[in-house]
């Protein structure tokens, strides 16, 4: 009994604690919904999001915020379910009147806010959700990275400048992200005369390719393309070394991190992929990002996500100096035509509200340091 | 009765009230659209919590695939929702939405009851394994579906909260009432589901699958309905889902979707309805409360349950419910009350006439034998009962009695050879049929279904004399009235010849030893048998326990009219009451007669006590 009185005192304490916090923020602040994934396996995603967006709106209120009113960045975890996601949009709006969200990150999530932000006409920025649907028909929500299929035109594009002629790929059959990308680099290969030697398919979460890679072998593919994420595409590049399929591979920007799970590093260099922001991009912008993002941190950033982060946090806080006003409809207006020089470039944005900008093709050396090796533009 | 169904009256106001006040909160703006979509979000966890209880708290099976129906429903929703609003743009989307939730469950249950067919015939883990599996499969075949949108799933599906009206607000109010009142009919439809004769079918499938078909329970249609039901219900909870959100990502319905709601259950209690619903509020709001501390929620969230298992290990309410939902029963009895004046007349279970006259076989065996691979477990046997006699069936341990009674019951199927009750056979018919034709047994080891009350053991029993549907055990119609009112005349009755009436509400495992074997002959006998089999009734009960259960059987005998055979290792029982005696050894009849001619009989006696020393020699010749 005295457990569980002792249990509901803490329990109430920290009730009020919580309660107490946020009075303590009083004066005028324009204030931005963050949605993002900041719990559970994505969180990687979510949380260099976060990272890129908060480094940006303390640059911002160091500097006096948006005329003279500080930014005030409220943040929501929306775990990666979309009930949850549109749940927090709710909370965001209704509740604590923010003006504008930054968000979500995850694509399902993604649709679920902006399902909702598409009937209210709120300005909204992903800064990562790369399926092409989400801006279809929206006027109001955009994204500061690139799609899905343009990034498989681009590697397409980049390896016929290469001279290959017969690619392979490897592709999940689960994952949208993964389709999208498989059917937009297969139809970019019809176009520039490339032959798809092998189009071979696995199931989310299998962690045994080598059937598939054999098969892929077996037609003798001078390039695979494999629009993975970093877990799996460690596994597939270990496990190809071992069938002895010797050919160089190309990724995605989620290929990015596959660093962390591959412990052979030796394969690294073996693998090409496109990526939304490269380290040793040399704009002075960028140059400023590394070297404060750093500083804050402790840490170089590990995801290109924190830089179109950055940079959705930059267009949306512009697009409102540009409005004067919160007022969503100017606000949207200021956005459509934006045209800033981001982390990620510069950036102006298409009829259907996607960025319109460069691509950094980029690979590793056999300790596992990033290399820039050229940049693509559209 | 009269102040108690006024009170149920209050509930049902309350329930009214409590919807429109929300609903003019809603429409007036005081609750905004946050708040409204989580009470939208509460509403559908609880029509799935309340629905996975159907087939985990009632029936009893694990099902690990709960949201494998929910996403079968979602995109049968949406998928009808979006066509009708690209063919026919001006059809009103009220009209459309009823239509896609009706298909979205009928489309569930479908998939629930061709699931259920093969994957009920396991139990516990195995089928567990399997919901698990079908819900992945769900999932994976609608990733691939192009009609469903592949792995990029379906969007812009009409959501409710804006589509009934121009006014956000009210459309939201809308959305509210209909997910709230599906909800109340879907809640109180599975509580007075549970408390029919179909309700008791289920619960006592979950309490002891054996003694549910042996006491006339077709199981196998039990747990299929529930099933059935449970995934309906899921099917419509995710057209509510696919109309709140907007979007459908077929991820979103995988595996630990199915085990949230499943902690949802369990947390609230398995088998307690109300329990459900308590915890899907508690586990929908508690993130949402919780929200403000970031990081520190789902530890704090986990924490609460974890603190919720340690001080309620059987979940928050147990087995217990509120007296708020009996709502139905109590306005169905006002309405009848007010507008018709006029009581159900109580009708009694229905009593299988038998045709037969007095000294002719009611149970007879031909040849009847059994194997089990190579073992041959019972041979040649030929039983004769007569009308009202009482027979013994007696041998050494492993002789085979029991296998006899399991054959005679339908639990196995003879391999060769005939049972013939009352001029028909019914040799391989399911355990039920024979139990309908007459046959009733109690269990060697007592099987009662013991978290049920006395009075509902005997329920279950008449449950093979009673006509009421399913549907009609939902509404709490007429028939169903006074079919109940008969049947708990009828029980309290049999209660009493037994001297049991002062427990009949009481559990049945908390009786006594010899009560609860009492109980067993007592259910046996409500669904009215013409023959009784006990198996080993005096086990475990001493001299005066005996004695008694010695009067008891004569008095079954002549009160009931039954012909009764009897198991029994108990010489004093079997030779005080038994006409006539059979001994099995070895799987075959090696003797029948009256007790005092089996007393003498050497063959007995050897198969009993061995050959004895100075007679072995001999014994070994004649062989």
């Amino acid at each position: 009994m005295n457990t569980k009185k002792l249990l509901a005192l803490i329990l109430t304490g920290i009730m009020l604690l919580s309660l107490s916090l946020p009075m303590a923020v009083a004066e005028e602040t324009i204030k931005i919904g963050g949605i993002s994934v900041l719990t559970g396996p994505a969180s990687l995603y979510g949380i260099a999001v976060q990272k890129g967006v908060d480094l940006y709106m303390e640059q911002l209120n160091a500097q006096g915020g948006i005329d003279g009113k500080k930014v005030e960045m409220l943040w929501m975890d929306d775990q990666g379910d979309p009930t949850s996601a549109q749940a927090a949009y709710y909370k965001l709006v209704e509740n604590d009147g923010v003006v504008a969200i930054i968000g979500a990150v995850l694509t399902g999530a993604t649709k679920a806010v902006a399902e909702a932000a598409e009937a209210d006409g709120i300005p909204m920025i992903s800064a990562s959700a790369t399926a092409y649907e989400i801006t279809t028909g929206r006027p109001n929500v955009f994204r500061t990275c690139f799609l899905d299929p343009f990034q498989a035109v681009m590697i397409a594009r980049y390896v016929k400048d290469e001279g290959v002629t017969k690619a392979a790929v490897l592709y999940d059959n689960g994952d949208e992200y993964s389709t999208g990308l498989y059917n937009a680099f297969k139809e970019e290969c019809e176009k520039l005369g490339i032959t798809v030697t092998a189009a071979e398919s696995a199931a989310t979460a299998d962690v045994d390719f080598k059937a598939q890679l054999t098969n892929i072998k077996a037609t003798e593919p001078e390039v695979v393309f494999l629009p993975y994420y970093g877990a799996p595409a460690a596994y597939i590049l270990k496990q190809a070394k071992e069938i002895g399929l010797d050919v160089k591979f190309y990724g995605a920007d989620g290929i990015s991190n596959v660093i962390d799970s591959i412990t052979d590093t030796s394969l690294l260099p073996g693998i090409t992929y496109t990526d939304h922001f490269t380290d040793d991009a040399d704009s002075e912008i960028a140059k400023n990002y590394m070297k404060s993002f750093e500083e804050k941190y402790g840490e170089k950033p590990t995801l290109a996500f924190s830089a179109t982060a950055y940079d959705a946090a930059l267009v949306m806080t512009e697009a409102i100096k540009t409005a004067g006003s919160t007022d969503f409809a100017a606000v949207v207006e200021a956005i459509k035509n934006s045209n800033v020089e981001g982390v990620t470039g510069n950036i102006t944005f298409d009829d259907h509200n996607d960025p319109i900008k460069s691509v950094f093709f980029t690979t590793f050396d056999a300790d596992g340091n990033r290399v820039f090796i050229k940049r693509m533009d559209p | 009765m009269k102040s108690k169904s006024k009170s149920y009256l209050l509930n049902v106001i309350f329930l009214a009230l409590l919807s429109i006040v929300i609903f003019s909160l809603i429409s007036g703006g005081v609750i905004n659209n946050y708040y409204s979509s989580i009470l939208v979000t509460v509403g559908i966890a609880i029509i799935m919590t309340v629905s996975l209880n159907l087939t985990t708290g009632l029936l009893g099976q694990l099902c690990l695939g709960h949201a494998g129906f929910m996403s079968i429903g979602a995109y049968t929703a949406g998928i009808i929702t979006k066509q009708l609003q690209a063919a026919a743009p001006d059809f009103p989307f009220a009209w459309s939405l009823a239509i896609a939730l009706v298909a979205a469950g009928l489309m569930a249950a479908v998939f629930g009851f061709l699931i259920g067919m093969p994957a009920l015939r396991l139990k516990g883990d195995y089928l567990a394994i399997i919901t698990l599996g079908f819900g992945e499969i769900i999932r994976v075949i609608i990733e691939n579906l192009s009609v469903t949108g592949g792995s990029a799933g379906l969007s812009r599906i009409t959501r409710m909260s804006r589509a009934f009206s121009e006014n956000t607000k009210l459309s939201s109010a809308i959305q509210f009432g209909i997910v709230f009142w599906i909800m109340v009919v879907v809640v109180t439809g599975i509580f007075t589901l549970g408390r029919s004769r179909h309700g008791r079918a289920i619960i006592s499938i979950r309490e002891n699958e054996v003694a549910a078909e042996a006491t006339g329970i077709p199981t196998t249609y039990y747990k299929l309905l529930a099933f059935t039901l449970a995934a309906f219900f899921a099917g419509i909870a995710g057209g509510l889902y696919a109309h709140q959100i907007g979007i459908l990502t077929p991820r979103y319905f995988d595996f630990n979707k199915s085990i949230e709601y499943l902690v949802m259950v369990v947390l609230g209690g398995m088998g307690s309805i109300t329990g459900s619903i308590l915890s899907a509020i508690v586990l929908v709001t508690l993130p949402e409360i919780l929200r403000e501390f970031a990081n520190w929620r789902m530890v704090i969230y986990s924490l609460a349950l974890i603190i919720i298992m340690i001080f309620r290990p059987s979940g928050l309410l147990g087995t217990r419910e509120f007296s708020l939902i009996k709502v139905w029963d109590s306005t169905a009895n006002w309405l009848k009350n007010t507008f018709k004046r006029k009581e159900n007349k109580p009708k009694l279970p229905f009593m299988p006439h038998y045709d037969v006259w007095e000294d002719s076989p009611v149970l007879e065996t031909k040849n009847l034998g059994i194997r089990f691979g190579g073992l041959v477990a019972a041979d040649d046997i030929n039983l004769c009962l007569m009308n009202n006699e009482i027979v013994g069936l007696i041998g050494p341990n492993g002789a085979g009695k029991t296998t006899v009674f399991n054959m005679l019951t339908g639990v196995y199927a003879p391999s060769n050879g005939d049972i013939i009750l009352l001029g028909k056979s019914i040799a391989g018919k399911p355990t039920h049929e024979i139990t309908n034709n007459g046959i009733a047994r109690t269990f060697q080891n007592i099987r009662l279904f013991k978290s049920m009350t006395v009075l509902e053991n005997i329920k279950v029993a008449f449950h093979t004399r009673m006509k009421y549907s399913p549907v009609s055990g939902m509404l709490r119609t007429g028939q169903y009235n006074s079919e109940e009112k008969g049947m708990d005349i009828r029980a309290r009755e049999l209660l009493r010849v037994f001297d049991m009436e002062e427990v009949a509400d009481d559990n049945a495992n908390s009786l006594p030893y010899g009560m609860q074997r009492k109980l067993e002959i007592c259910r046996a006998l409500a669904s009215n048998p013409k023959v009784l089999l006990l198996d080993e009734p005096a086990a475990g009960m001493n001299p005066i326990e005996t004695q008694e259960l010695m009067n008891t059987i004569k008095k079954i005998r002549t009160r009931f009219s039954v012909a009764i055979l009897l198991i029994e290792h108990d010489m004093k029982l079997v030779m005080g009451i038994c006409e006539r005696i059979y001994v099995l050894n070895y799987g075959h009849i090696i003797a029948e007669g009256t007790p005092k001619e089996i007393a003498n009989n050497s063959e007995v006696i050897t198969a009993y006590l061995g050959i004895p020393e100075n007679e072995k020699q001999e014994g070994h010749t004649t062989c």
